[in-house]
């Protein structure tokens, strides 16, 4: 038996360095790198002569919008080594690698009349191969930055295999005058600044606006009759409509279910405020919360099962999650100082919230259980966090110190990097980000 | 009383005596021999040979060398030297009385007495004044557009961010005109960290600046002498003197080697293989070889451009290699785990991306040639749980 016993050892001992030495040679990367993907966009071939103006904005937009991300970096056409003369020319694959761009994109503009059309293509250049097939958007001259913005999208969600945002609005509250007389009014704009309208005049103080989720309404708070109430508004035909509310009573702090139909916001009666849900087309409201406390802010996660809120119940502001219907409520939020203004992210695996700790504000993102708290931002006063479309981007408002300070939007990858201003032609706060536009 | 161990060792010892007999169990392969041709001559041939070679002594009889004459008469005495007288001591001699005095040492200079201490030497120059530093809280690495596993530093500003970091070529004035290098650009690769720091975590203490070293003073140049006009060294191996007719054997005999070794040249069956040399299987990949190419590769693997759900997509992918380290073919996917068909296909492509921008970075992956073996078939598993929350 021992014998045996080690004539097997003395085989297994042989065999192992043979054993090893077969087989491929097997490694596993655990440790990568986070920078930005190089790609190359010669200027769009403008195949009319009206199309040339158009063919060179729509290159330059896709550009800005691309490398706007942080996630992607434009080589300089400087550096081409070959030139795209025409949209049906073969790809010299390895003139685009030697100067390392990973993508290339290529496109044409023609202008027939007020008809613009536009079309693409990506190339994956260390493949040598076309990502995806070709692609055309149509529309007016006048839309041209939306076929832009889409353009982006498309070279964003192939490259990145999540969806865009460019093609979204933001509704914000516009902000005009000084502090202490400061002009309200609701406005609207594309989600790089551009094409700002306003959507209310400044008779009346106006507050936290919310994008239906398809976006053809917002939600808001007016304080045109002295108190707080609710309004929805039409963004196609600007018409708008109140949600009841008992005389003496103040409701605030809207937004809709993720079907549209349903409202959840916080109603104040008798110096209580807890959280309730109206149904826009019956008027039928459920308290959801009844707790002593205040409890507001609430925030549908994207499968509309659960809720998270802020409330003071535990004596200072902090984060809970419950049920859609109520019920009892679990605290996610642990750390120092105060925790306000949560946002289920659409992805639904994050929550975007405001902290304030230690005289700073903060912009930060949690799990949904409370772990891997990380703050993106730092300032005398930060707020108001609303999510991109693809979950990947948050927009919120900041706002400087002092009798002269302004507010203004600012963006943040949920990464914390790409921390950077949002271009918009007045003061701004409250953003709301709506949906990618059909 | 004879236990188990008993056996267990006698049966342990005769195993390893009877293996030791057995030569190992191996089959080792004998080492590599190079073959040198060569032949046997005959001691005539050889005696002819070094014959040739030998110089014939002279036919003459030696005559015997001169004897020296040697003088037997005595060296004539040393001529007398006078002896030297000493010098007659001089007589003192009293000073001199000058007529005119001199003139009084001049009055010591007075100054006025102050409290004030005397003037220190002027210290040497200080160095330029320090800027005030606040001691950082917390070390936080510094912002920037990449994160990877190593650090590196901002580039210098005068060189262009690349790869590799190279210094620039500086023409030399003391350098062979003749031999002109290729004027190349400093290159840096680009300022990395560790990790993503967001505004939230950027402390305000943080050192923003540092001192700039004091440069050490820099030694004399040399004085620049003209050097004397030598020769320039011969780079070409050093001529050998031309046979003088002085010296026929020794050509009769190198021509006499030569023709024996063509001789035999001819005869010897060639030993050079006419077949194509065999790839080196070489030994098992070490694993510093082994983490070189990974770190690699690891380089050009960028997670972020992937979504958050291909960031959760563990992947694994085969590739065989060419002998000159290039693909052969295209990368394969083996498995995948971790999400779904949309995030497997963001995340095979970012890793085949990687393998592929790696290998065009150099002429090819950093692989040991005579291994090739080793590496000819690779299989990579890509794994970003680690590079999430980064």
């Amino acid at each position: 038996m021992m014998k045996r016993f080690l004539t097997l050892l003395v085989a297994l001992m042989l065999a192992g360095p043979v054993l090893a030495q077969g087989g491929p040679l097997r490694l596993t990367i655990t440790d990568g790198v986070i920078e930005p993907i190089p790609f190359a966009l010669p200027s769009f071939q403008a195949e009319s002569l009206e199309a040339q103006q158009a063919a060179a904005d729509i290159s330059r937009l896709v550009v800005q919008d691309l490398a706007g991300t942080g996630l992607f970096r434009e080589v300089p056409a400087t550096a081409f080594i070959s030139q795209v003369s025409s949209f049906a020319q073969p790809i010299a694959y390895a003139d685009w690698r030697a100067i390392n761009a990973q993508a290339l994109i290529t496109g044409a503009v023609t202008v027939t009349g007020s008809q613009l059309v536009v079309k693409f293509r990506l190339y994956d250049v260390f493949s040598g191969a076309e990502l995806g097939g070709g692609l055309q958007f149509a529309g007016t001259t006048q839309g041209w930055r939306r076929m832009g913005h889409k353009v982006a999208d498309a070279v964003y969600s192939r490259i990145t295999g999540e969806g865009g945002y460019f093609d979204s609005r933001i509704v914000l509250v516009s902000e005009a005058g000084p502090k202490d007389n400061r002009q309200k009014r609701l406005a609207i704009m594309d989600y790089d600044g551009a094409n700002l309208q306003f959507l209310t005049d400044s008779s009346a103080i106006v507050l936290a606006p919310r994008f239906s989720p398809n976006g053809d309404r917002v939600l808001y708070t007016s304080f045109e009759s002295g108190f707080p109430r609710i309004n929805v508004l039409d963004v196609a035909n600007v018409g708008q409509q109140q949600l009841p509310t008992a005389q003496g009573e103040m409701a605030f702090s809207p937004r809709f279910s993720r079907d549209g139909r349903q409202v959840i916001y916080s109603l104040s009666n008798g110096g209580n405020t807890d959280i309730y849900r109206t149904d826009l087309g019956t008027g039928q409201h459920v308290r959801l919360t009844s707790a002593p406390s205040i409890e507001t802010a609430p925030s549908l996660s994207p499968n509309g099962d659960q809720i998270v809120f802020e409330s003071d119940r535990s004596g200072t502001q902090q984060l809970y999650i419950m049920s859609a219907n109520g019920g009892e409520a679990r605290r996610i939020s642990f750390g120092e100082g105060r925790y306000g203004t949560p946002v289920w992210s659409p992805r639904g695996d994050l929550v975007a919230f405001t902290k304030q700790n230690a005289g700073r504000f903060h912009i930060g993102v949690m799990r949904t259980d409370g772990s891997e708290e990380r703050l993106l931002t730092s300032s005398f006063l930060d707020e108001g966090p609303t999510w991109a479309p693809n979950g990947r981007v948050i927009m919120f408002s900041r706002e400087t110190q002092g009798a002269g300070g302004t507010s203004s939007l600012y963006s943040v990858d949920i990464s914390g990097r790409n921390l950077k201003a949002v271009p918009v032609q007045s003061g701004a706060s409250d953003p709301s980000w709506g949906p990618l536009q059909q | 009383m004879k236990g188990p161990g008993i056996y267990i060792s006698a049966i342990g010892h005769i195993g390893l005596i009877g293996w030791l007999i057995l030569g190992w169990g191996f089959d080792a392969d004998p080492l590599p021999i190079d073959p040198i041709p060569f032949t046997t001559i005959s001691g005539d041939a050889f005696a002819d040979m070094m014959a040739a070679r030998t110089p014939k002594p002279a036919d003459a009889e030696p005559t015997a060398l001169p004897q020296p004459v040697v003088d037997d008469t005595p060296p004539p005495p040393p001529a007398q030297v006078a002896t030297p007288t000493p010098a007659p001591t001089p007589d003192p001699v009293a000073p001199p009385v000058a007529e005119n005095p001199p003139p009084p040492p001049p009055p010591p200079l007075v100054t006025e007495a102050t409290d004030v201490p005397p003037v220190a030497p002027a210290p040497p120059p200080a160095p330029p004044p320090s800027p005030q530093l606040e001691v950082s809280q917390r070390p936080t690495p510094r912002q920037a557009d990449r994160i990877a596993a190593t650090p590196s530093a901002p580039a210098p500003p005068d060189a262009q961010v690349a790869d590799v970091a190279q210094q620039e070529t500086v023409p030399d004035a003391a350098a062979d005109p003749e031999v002109v290098l290729d004027a190349t650009q400093a290159t840096a690769p680009p300022e990395t960290t560790t990790e993503i720091v967001t505004e939230a975590e950027k402390p305000s203490g943080a050192v923003e600046t540092s001192v700039r070293p004091q440069s050490r003073p820099s030694r004399p140049t040399p004085p620049v002498s003209t050097p004397p006009q030598e020769t320039p060294p011969q780079e070409t191996p050093p001529q050998e003197t031309p046979p003088t007719p002085a010296d026929p054997p020794a050509v009769v005999a190198q021509d006499d080697i030569d023709n024996l070794l063509a001789e035999l040249s001819d005869d010897t069956p060639s030993q050079t293989p006419t077949a194509a040399p065999a790839v080196p299987a070489g030994p098992p990949m070490t694993g510093a070889e082994n983490d070189g190419f990974r770190v690699s590769v690891q380089s050009c693997w960028n997670v972020g451009g992937m979504s958050s759900a291909a960031q959760q997509v563990t992947i694994t992918v085969a590739f065989d290699l060419t002998t000159d380290r290039k693909v052969d073919g295209d990368v394969r996917q083996v498995s995948a785990s971790g999400g779904d068909a949309q995030a497997i296909a963001v995340a095979f492509r970012t890793a085949r991306s990687a393998i592929f921008q790696c290998q065009n970075r150099g002429a090819g992956f950093t692989l040991p040639s005579d291994k090739y073996e080793q590496w000819r078939e690779v299989e990579l598993t890509f794994d970003p749980s680690g590079m999430r929350l980064r």
